[in-house]
């Protein structure tokens, strides 16, 4: 029984929604991106929660997570943060603004 | 060998493409187009309809152009193209007159699209050699393109494809073919001119 | 300069937003023409009158070579700036240092304004904006010109930001004014041929539009329509298709569409307490059962049922008796098209849908449904943008023609790759409800489905508050001009402006400036044009000749059949004077203000860069390297923009199952729009507890269509009696074209571009003769704008038009704001929230004029 470090950032105008550059969470070993999101989401509230899962509980599309450098698809809450044995993993949460017009 | 167009005004739009694209091959100077496009409206709301037709020089067979030219700058060439000769050219403008289809301009005097600067840009320095002031110039069916294989820029960059070139002497090419088959037809034939651009029926 | 150089480069055009692919003939370091390249499969080596006409944007005089500051104190729409000169480095200093304490203070402060003409450079100042920890972007150069609704059904229905009818078997095509295939719209040359071929082949054309337009001109038939009148004539339509001719596609609807959900007296779906999920009547077993069940015999699409002592009907009947209230003798009051009129157009587009029928293409065999029906900007920019949309879409949606050979294909929903590499792709997927997930660009703009929360807007675009909200939206200006009011804890005081000209094309021009002419603000720009007179600083900006793009594609740049095809854009000449891209000022200003490693981390995450491409941090990048990684990472590792320097473009053929992707793909679409309602009683909710609800009118978030005229039709001073409107014509693009003089000379002997175009009769009443110069007063607004008339046939007699956006007054603009070059339609159009539709965020277009002769400009 181990435990999965995560170092999360927040970049761009996510920030803005946590107030805080980067943060350090605990997570169990077989953590998925749903717990990571979810357990951000009790940290930092609706506010969080709201820009990041659509009404349904899925991640907004506009949502990206990059986990070591791979950008996990956005419909893969299920997707596990780490491989077995690994003991840290790095996060990036992105929300991107509204780019459309036209 | 006689070259020709055949401009489809069932696929033509009137965007003025040829227009500019003439503009842009020709390097033609500010109110000289040898391509462009004339609008008519017919009928009563809502009852109406609206025709594009694109008018460029007709090349015709029996050029009156070429008959009051008094210097011999106006010329037919054996493959039908109708040419001005700048060199020869003495700025009569009988021509001018003489056309029935308002084709021909004339270029009073060296002229800039931005006037303000008093010069030309580096696309104007490069393209108004070919139109010393003083002369009449009109379109030539984009002879230097011809000459190298190319069709005409306003045929080669038609957006909706409306216009053909070809040899209208041969019975069997794309635009022998389009004037027997679609109905073809010239612009005041009854003048006796013979024009090499056909239309095809809106 | 080389001496003796003669060469042809592939690039790509920006004259509009198609970027078609042209070639560049370079002739000693100057360019001598531009032709479309015969490589690509999308413009065929085509270019429209604006493309050819590029070189005369490169070599205007009126071009900035050189960094600029205000030094007269004074902001104002008509107040000379007094620009003087200063070095790239005073620049660069002024803007980093500036934004650096904006930052500090907060960072939502920051705007960035760019236009669509631009959209792939424009990505990166917004993304820059992102980084730098602001919400706020605007693409205001759409606000008049945007889609808006039916960019939202465009997610919704066809997962694509835009759609274009099946060229190759459509029959028939009910245009409800636009401008596809006529030199405007999207893909512009490619749509010309497409649309010349179908029109040779047979395909009927019917336009309905008040204007005779360049469209209309070529037209099987024109129909007259009253301004703003589009969504009621579908309507009609609707009801005659469903009650009288009974003609749709019950099994598509069944299977492709949540038609047969069941909706309760509520409004919203019943849904199995099990599972959540909606519910439909199953015939064979006599009960309701969640829409995705496995063991179902055939699904109800009409009727009435009991469900857990609930009242449950169907979402299409509850549609088809919706219409029964839009008889075509009422419709033809409202949009004076004749009742006659609307019951024969109605049975030709039922006759030509061949319901039931089917076509083998490439061994499959499809349903073939070859009608369409086509809107834009005209029939949706109105107060009922919404509503007027939903109509329009569901004609096509009742016969299956969405996505199947003949229909309405959305312009590249789904895209299985390039045969090698499996990239690019996206594609279509079943989301919440089993309904529809849009792909393609979608996900990174303002995706619409499934719903995002409805929260305070933290941007004033209000997109947070609003999840129906796609395009460029209206409250920008509305909202920065009063953020207290809206609850924002923070006013824009920093403008990064790129190209877009926002005074002249976004509703009142005093109003627009008086909502910005509080910031600081960036501009970089090709020319001083009427936004820059609100600059602070002004930064020489290239042109397309000129610069190394981010990319040159986007979802709406190939045709939607035939082949995929990508390009590069590169510059052809080096760029004149002191001017620099603002993708390269943008990297500059992101290393001068400490936030270069957080931007590459945010482009990594936009563009998918990974490993080997991802940028890494503590590293230094050159534009031309990003934009390489980006173009690898896409392409695979050979083809780099070296690759496409060489071979122009990219392309293979598309599959039956990317172009009419429809039966392919499970996903449903909506014909009942449920959560629409419920995020109109959220909206409604919050506007109320946010003490807005007098400027926010949630009326329009309805399941169904219904018709609501625009506030100008209670306009009851009698001389305001004509409809103002504009439109668009192949020789001008927005208002960024009207310097060149190549395009104002076709625009001066075109007889309509520079001119209003009223109907011969009534401009007799008015004692306007031909010529003659008028001046147009708005009820809305009060301004006035004058031009020369044309008195014509072939407009609506109750209306007057004016092509694209003329009238410029910036005197660095030497030609464009000359008399005799238009006028400015912005000037008549309100900008207010009475004429919002919330829903979309549209700004009402339709204004009420009063025309009168008068004696000269």
């Amino acid at each position: 029984m181990g435990f999965l470090d995560v170092a999360v950032s927040f970049r761009g105008i996510t920030r803005g929604v946590v107030d805080a550059p980067q943060v350090q969470l605990r997570l169990s070993p077989d953590a998925t991106v749903a717990d990571l999101l979810h357990s951000l989401g009790d940290r930092y509230g609706p506010r969080f929660q709201e820009r990041v899962f659509a009404q349904d509980g899925s991640l907004q599309s506009y949502v990206t997570l990059v986990v070591n450098g791979a950008t996990v698809e956005g419909s893969d809450l299920g997707h596990r943060l780490a491989a077995e044995g690994q003991e840290q993993v790095e996060a990036q949460v992105f929300i991107f603004s509204a780019m459309a017009g036209g | 060998m006689r070259y020709g167009m055949v401009i489809d005004l069932k696929r033509c739009i009137g965007c003025y493409g040829c227009h500019l694209v003439c503009k842009a091959e020709n390097a033609t100077p500010p109110g000289v187009f040898w391509a462009r496009v004339l609008k008519r409206e017919y009928g009563r709301y809502p009852n109406v309809r609206r025709l594009s037709v694109p008018l460029l020089c007709m090349q015709c067979q029996e050029p009156e152009c070429e008959k009051v030219c008094p210097t011999g700058a106006t010329q037919k060439r054996a493959d039908g193209i109708v040419t001005v000769d700048a060199s020869k050219c003495v700025g009569c403008r009988y021509c001018m007159m003489a056309c029935p289809y308002n084709a021909r301009y004339y270029h009073a005097k060296e002229r800039y699209y931005f006037p303000e600067t008093g010069g030309p840009t580096p696309f104007e320095a490069i393209g108004y050699q070919k139109h010393p002031p003083g002369t009449v110039s009109k379109c030539n069916f984009c002879l230097p393109r011809v000459g190298a294989g190319l069709e005409p820029a306003c045929v080669a960059n038609c957006m909706t494809k409306a216009r053909y070139f070809g040899d209208l002497d041969d019975p069997y090419s794309e635009v022998s073919r389009l004037i027997r088959d679609k109905g073809g037809y010239q612009l005041q034939p009854e003048l006796g001119t013979d024009p090499s651009v056909y239309y095809l029926p809106p | 300069m080389p001496v003796g150089e003669d060469v042809w480069i592939p690039s790509a055009c920006s004259m509009c937003y198609s970027f078609c692919a042209i070639k560049v003939h370079r002739v000693d370091g100057r360019v001598v023409k531009i032709e479309g390249n015969p490589d690509s499969a999308t413009g065929q080596g085509r270019l429209c009158p604006r493309g050819v006409s590029g070189m005369m944007l490169l070599y205007d005089p009126s071009r900035i070579n050189a960094p600029l500051k205000r030094t007269n104190p004074e902001k104002g729409l008509d107040t000379d700036p007094g620009w003087q000169e200063i070095s790239w480095e005073e620049a660069l200093d002024t803007v980093s240092e500036r934004l650096k304490q904006l930052r500090a203070e907060d960072p939502r402060k920051l705007l960035a304004v760019s236009s669509v003409s631009f959209r792939n450079d424009t990505i990166f100042p917004r993304l820059f904006a992102n980084v730098f920890g602001s919400p706020n972007s605007w693409n205001s150069g759409a606000g008049n010109h945007c889609g808006n609704a039916e960019h939202l059904f465009g997610a919704l229905l066809h997962s694509a930001w835009c759609k274009q009818p099946d060229t190759d078997y459509c029959n028939y095509l009910l245009n409800f004014g636009v401008p596809c295939g006529f030199g405007a719209y999207y893909t512009v040359p490619g749509m010309a041929q497409r649309m010349a071929d179908a029109r040779e082949r047979g395909m009927k054309h019917v336009v309905i539009d008040p204007l005779l337009s360049p469209t209309a001109e070529k037209a099987d038939e024109w129909v007259p329509i009253r301004p703003g009148t589009d969504g009621a004539l579908a309507l009609a339509m609707l009801n005659l298709l469903l009650n009288e001719l009974k003609v749709y596609d019950a099994s598509y609807l069944k299977r492709y569409t949540n038609g047969p959900y069941l909706i309760g007296d509520d409004g919203y779906y019943l849904r199995d307490e099990e599972t959540g999920k909606p519910l439909v009547w199953d015939a064979g077993d006599h009960k309701a059962k969640p829409y995705d069940a496995p063991d179902s015999e055939e699904f109800v699409l009409e009727g009435e049922f009991s469900v857990y002592g609930y009242r449950g009907r169907t979402a299409f009947s509850l549609l088809k008796d919706g219409v029964k209230k839009y008889p075509p003798e009422l419709v033809s009051q409202i949009t004076t098209v004749p009742a006659a009129t609307i019951y024969r157009l109605t049975q030709e587009f039922a006759d030509a849908a061949r319901i039931g029928s089917t076509i083998t293409i490439q061994g499959h065999e499809l349903p073939y449904r070859p009608v369409a029906v086509l809107y834009f900007k005209g029939a949706q920019g109105h107060k009922n943008a919404l509503l007027n949309a939903m109509a329009l879409e569901l004609l096509t949606e009742m016969v299956g023609a969405s996505n199947v050979p003949g229909g309405l294909l959305g312009q590249n929903s789904r895209c299985l790759g390039h045969p090698e590499m499996g990239k690019p792709s996206w594609s279509p997927k079943e989301g919440p409800d089993g309904l529809l997930v849009a792909a393609g660009g979608w996900p990174r703009m303002a995706n619409v489905y499934p719903p995002r929360s409805v929260t305070p807007s933290d941007s004033m675009d209000l997109k947070g508050m609003i999840p129906t909200a796609s395009g460029s939206s209206a409250s920008t200006p509305l909202v920065m001009k009063e953020p207290k009011r809206f609850h924002m804890p923070y006013s824009i005081e920093f403008v990064l402006h790129m190209g877009a000209n926002f005074p002249m094309t976004f509703g009142d021009p005093l109003k627009v400036a008086d909502a910005f002419q509080g910031a600081f603000q960036v501009s970089s720009s090709l020319f001083l044009d009427e936004a820059t007179y609100l600059a602070d600083i002004v930064l020489p900006d290239t042109c397309y000749l000129e610069r190394l793009s981010l990319d040159a594609d986007w979802v709406a740049s190939n045709a939607p059949g035939g082949e995929w095809c990508f390009h590069l854009r590169q510059p052809v000449v080096a760029p004149g004077g002191g001017r620099r891209s603002i993708s390269e000022v943008i990297l500059e200003i992101a290393r001068r203000t400490g936030m270069e490693d957080e931007f590459y981390s945010l482009l990594n995450a936009y563009l998918d860069l990974e490993k080997p491409y991802a940028l890494e941090a503590g590293q230094h990048y050159t534009w031309e390297e990003i934009v390489d990684r980006h173009y690898r990472a896409m392409f695979g590792d050979e083809r780099g923009i070296a690759w496409f320097k060489k071979h122009g473009v990219l392309k293979w053929p598309k599959k039956v199952e990317e172009v009419y992707w429809k039966p392919f793909i499970k996903a449903r679409v909506p014909i009942y729009f449920e959560w629409f309602k419920r995020a109109g009683e959220q909206v409604a909710n919050l506007a109320q507890e946010l003490g807005i609800a007098d400027v926010i009118d949630t009326a329009s978030f309805q399941p169904l269509p219904h018709w609501r005229p625009c506030p100008s039709y209670e306009e009851s001073r009698p001389e305001y009696d004509l409809f103002a409107f504009y439109y668009r014509v192949p020789i001008q693009t927005f208002s960024g074209t009207y310097n060149n003089p190549w395009l104002d000379e076709a625009s001066q002997i075109d007889p309509f571009t520079y001119h209003i175009s009223i109907n011969t009769q009534t401009a007799r009443q008015k004692g306007i003769k031909d010529g003659d110069w008028v001046q147009v007063i708005s009820a809305a607004t009060g301004h006035s704008i004058r031009a020369r008339a044309r008195l014509t046939e072939g407009i609506h007699p109750e209306a007057m038009a004016m092509a694209n956006c003329g009238g410029h007054w910036s005197r660095y603009l030497p030609l464009a704001s000359q008399p005799e070059k238009g006028a400015c339609f912005e000037w008549l159009v309100p900008l207010d929230w009475k004429h919002v539709d919330i829903p979309t965020l549209t700004q009402d277009l339709c204004v009420k004029v009063k025309v009168s002769r008068v004696e000269g400009p």
